[in-house]
């Protein structure tokens, strides 16, 4: 049984200039327990998908069609207290902007306390005791002091761990977290997604993970699906899409990623050595070319694409891929 | 590396030379600020920079890098130390003489979103400095400007927008095409594409290395990201706590990573591929103390794997150079 299911969503946004289309059906699955990567540059769409996952939709924002199933419900025919019973309890969320997402005017332990006494009866005192255990678990230093701390006493990590054992403490099986690590250093974010991917391993919870680095999200998922201009491109295993990207666009990311071990120590007057580059710029949502819409800066597009919108094809390595270079039946007939 | 070539690069002038800077703020706390405490947000950094030449910066928020570039053009006064720019110290000098230095230095940002002034259009931003330093006016000025923005790669149908109708990779060059324009001789360059995407960091990556190469501007490059600051680096500097820790050729700083705080910023780094199984990495524990009550001895002894009782909490070590490399110096008792 796939334990989430997005199948042709479709969302359009109401601006002033009318209604403009921002996901074209969108598609993804995630397995119990498993680990997928949803990414895309600013404006492809990766977030929208996330939040529409979790009937959060922001304000003027609708859709159009198609389905979010999520152990067989769908959240989007739920009403707003059915789909309360679900978020937080079975669906949890983490976002980009850990101060953001925090309450400034209650403590960090009321709010985790808040979040179990939600959807269990439990008393005051045993939810303290609970709460104090997870911000152990999550790799709080002081959990004690920590529960009684507000949020602006904390630091960014410490914040995103309070936060990681917020949405973790009523136990979902399945989270979705939206970059983060964004507002995090390095050292931090290699912490926190361990501790993730622990987290992960541990309670056989799966992870839909939304962010713009593949480098990133290499190292905790076991599929990647790539959004590119609101819809998918390729969806496969991270390994593959790694070594062996097969649209183009992704091709374009992955070796857009510097990789200094290509190259040996810089002399004086060397130039630094130039990252191949992806030419122009993502299109804009009312003015989408009526082809592929990665055509335009495609390097290896042909007349199809201009004209004619790829399908999903297969892929040898057991993924999908939004690209006419993997139409087997064209190759054959011509 | 060849005798030959090394000579030649040593024969290079140096541009810039940073000795013992230090910049320390004072942290009022309690009851009506009366408890003072002193924050060093850099504690004595050495360093110098030949022309041409591009000097990684590395460390986590708070080690003090951003201080430093700041420092360095004088957008923070230091509290102590001295710079001396081309052989002239311009640490004390006066605004009004410090004029014709910040024509030479200059410094882009992290965030195009807030270091361009909403209010003025592309053109004006661009030929700002310009004219600030009276370089250039009437069609003198419309010609550099144009010049500029041409080569950052941006148009001339941009002279007339305002920054919120431009995207970010398009803001930073216009950042970039403002500071250019003037043809300084150092560009501070403050985490100049971590606000932006993959794909469109490699463009501005790209376009900086060009302009150095044409016009033999050197770089002071600050970077939380290492992959990053290697690729765009002839030298590396790792600072912790306002403090450099290691500092070389970058691809031997890369290859070493002889302190064990180098080694832990590079074992965060995420390597491309699944390595969830490759367990050798070292994963710093807890975050960098703060300034304000940095710890004795050797400030990353608390978190060090290799830190010995009675050695490294009580003294500090100094920044030595390697036996085998002159140009590779570390602060550790157990580089390796």
């Amino acid at each position: 049984m796939t334990l989430l299911a997005i199948r042709d969503l479709t969302v359009s946004v109401r601006g002033p200039a009318g209604k403009t289309t921002i996901l074209d059906r969108v598609g993804l699955s995630v397995e119990p327990g498993g680990a997928v990567a949803l990414v895309g540059e600013s404006g492809s769409g990766k977030s929208l998908t996330a939040f529409a996952a979790m009937g959060l939709l922001p304000a003027g924002a609708r859709v159009e069609s198609g389905s979010v199933l999520f152990e067989d419900k769908n959240l989007l025919e739920l009403r707003e207290r059915e789909l309360c019973a679900v978020r937080g309890a079975r669906l949890a969320m983490v976002f980009q902007e850990p101060s953001a997402a925090l309450n400034p005017v209650y403590t960090i332990g009321s709010q985790i306390s808040e979040a179990v006494r939600l959807h269990q009866s439990i008393s005051r005192r045993d939810a303290r005791a609970l709460a104090e255990r997870w911000l152990a678990d999550v790799g709080m230093p002081a959990p004690s002091r920590a529960y009684d701390s507000y949020p602006h006493e904390l630091s960014g990590g410490m914040r995103q761990r309070a936060l990681l054992a917020i949405a973790l403490i009523a136990g979902p099986s399945l989270l979705i977290a939206d970059e983060p690590t964004a507002s995090l250093d390095r050292t931090l974010e290699a912490q926190v997604l361990e501790l993730i991917a622990e987290q992960r391993r541990k309670r056989k919870m799966a992870l839909l993970l939304v962010s713009h680095d593949l480098a990133t999200v290499s190292e905790v998922t076991v599929r990647v699906v790539v959004l590119y201009a609101g819809e998918v491109v390729e969806e496969g295993p991270t390994a593959s899409m790694l070594d062996a990207p097969a649209h183009p666009y992704t091709q374009a990311l992955v070796a857009s990623i510097p990789d200094p071990s290509k190259h040996g120590q810089r002399r004086l007057g060397q130039r630094a050595p130039l990252l191949p580059v992806l030419p122009g710029a993502p299109p804009r949502f009312d003015m989408l070319p009526p082809g592929c819409r990665f055509a335009p800066r495609c390097d290896q597009a042909f007349d199809r694409c201009a004209a004619e919108r790829p399908p999903l094809y297969a892929t040898s390595a057991g993924g999908s891929v939004r690209c006419f270079l993997y139409d087997t039946k064209a190759e054959a007939a011509s | 590396m060849s005798d030959d070539l090394d000579l030649a690069q040593q024969k290079r002038p140096v541009l810039l030379r940073v000795d013992e800077l230090a910049k320390v703020y004072t942290v009022r706390r309690g009851l009506l600020g009366r408890k003072k405490q002193l924050a060093h947000a850099l504690a004595g950094v050495s360093l110098d920079l030949k022309k041409g030449e591009t000097l990684g910066v590395v460390g986590e928020s708070g080690s003090g890098k951003s201080t430093l570039g700041k420092a360095i053009v004088r957008l923070v006064e230091p509290t102590y130390g001295r710079i001396v720019f081309d052989g002239v110290d311009i640490t004390h000098l006066p605004d009004k003489r410090l004029i014709p230095f910040r024509k030479r230095m200059q410094i882009v940002f992290q965030d195009p979103y807030s270091s361009l002034n909403p209010r003025m259009i592309v053109k004006e931003l661009a030929g700002e400095g310009l004219q600030l330093f009276r370089l250039a006016k009437g069609t003198e000025l419309d010609d550099r400007v144009g010049a500029a923005l041409t080569r950052v790669g941006l148009g001339m149908d941009m002279l007339d927008r305002y920054p919120s109708e431009l995207s970010g990779g398009q803001r930073q060059r216009v950042a970039i095409a403002r500071t250019l324009a003037v043809e300084p001789e150092l560009v501070i360059c403050d985490e100049p594409t971590s606000a932006l995407d993959v794909s469109v960091q490699a463009q501005i990556l790209n376009l900086l290395s060009e302009i150095q190469s044409d016009s033999n501007v050197a770089y002071v490059f600050i970077s939380h990201d290492l992959r990053v600051v290697e690729l765009m680096s002839h030298r590396m500097a790792v600072l912790y706590l306002g403090k450099i820790v290691e500092m070389g050729p970058s691809h031997d700083v890369a290859e070493r990573r002889l302190h064990p705080y180098t080694r832990a910023l590079f074992d965060a780094s995420p390597v491309l591929g699944p390595g969830v199984d490759g367990k050798t990495r070292l994963l710093l524990k807890g975050e960098p103390p703060s300034a304000n009550a940095p710890p004795s001895g050797c400030a990353f002894h608390p978190r060090c794997p290799r830190a010995e009782a009675g050695k490294c909490d009580l003294e500090a070590p100094p920044l030595r150079s390697v036996k085998d490399n002159l140009a590779h110096q570390v602060a550790c008792f157990f580089p390796g």
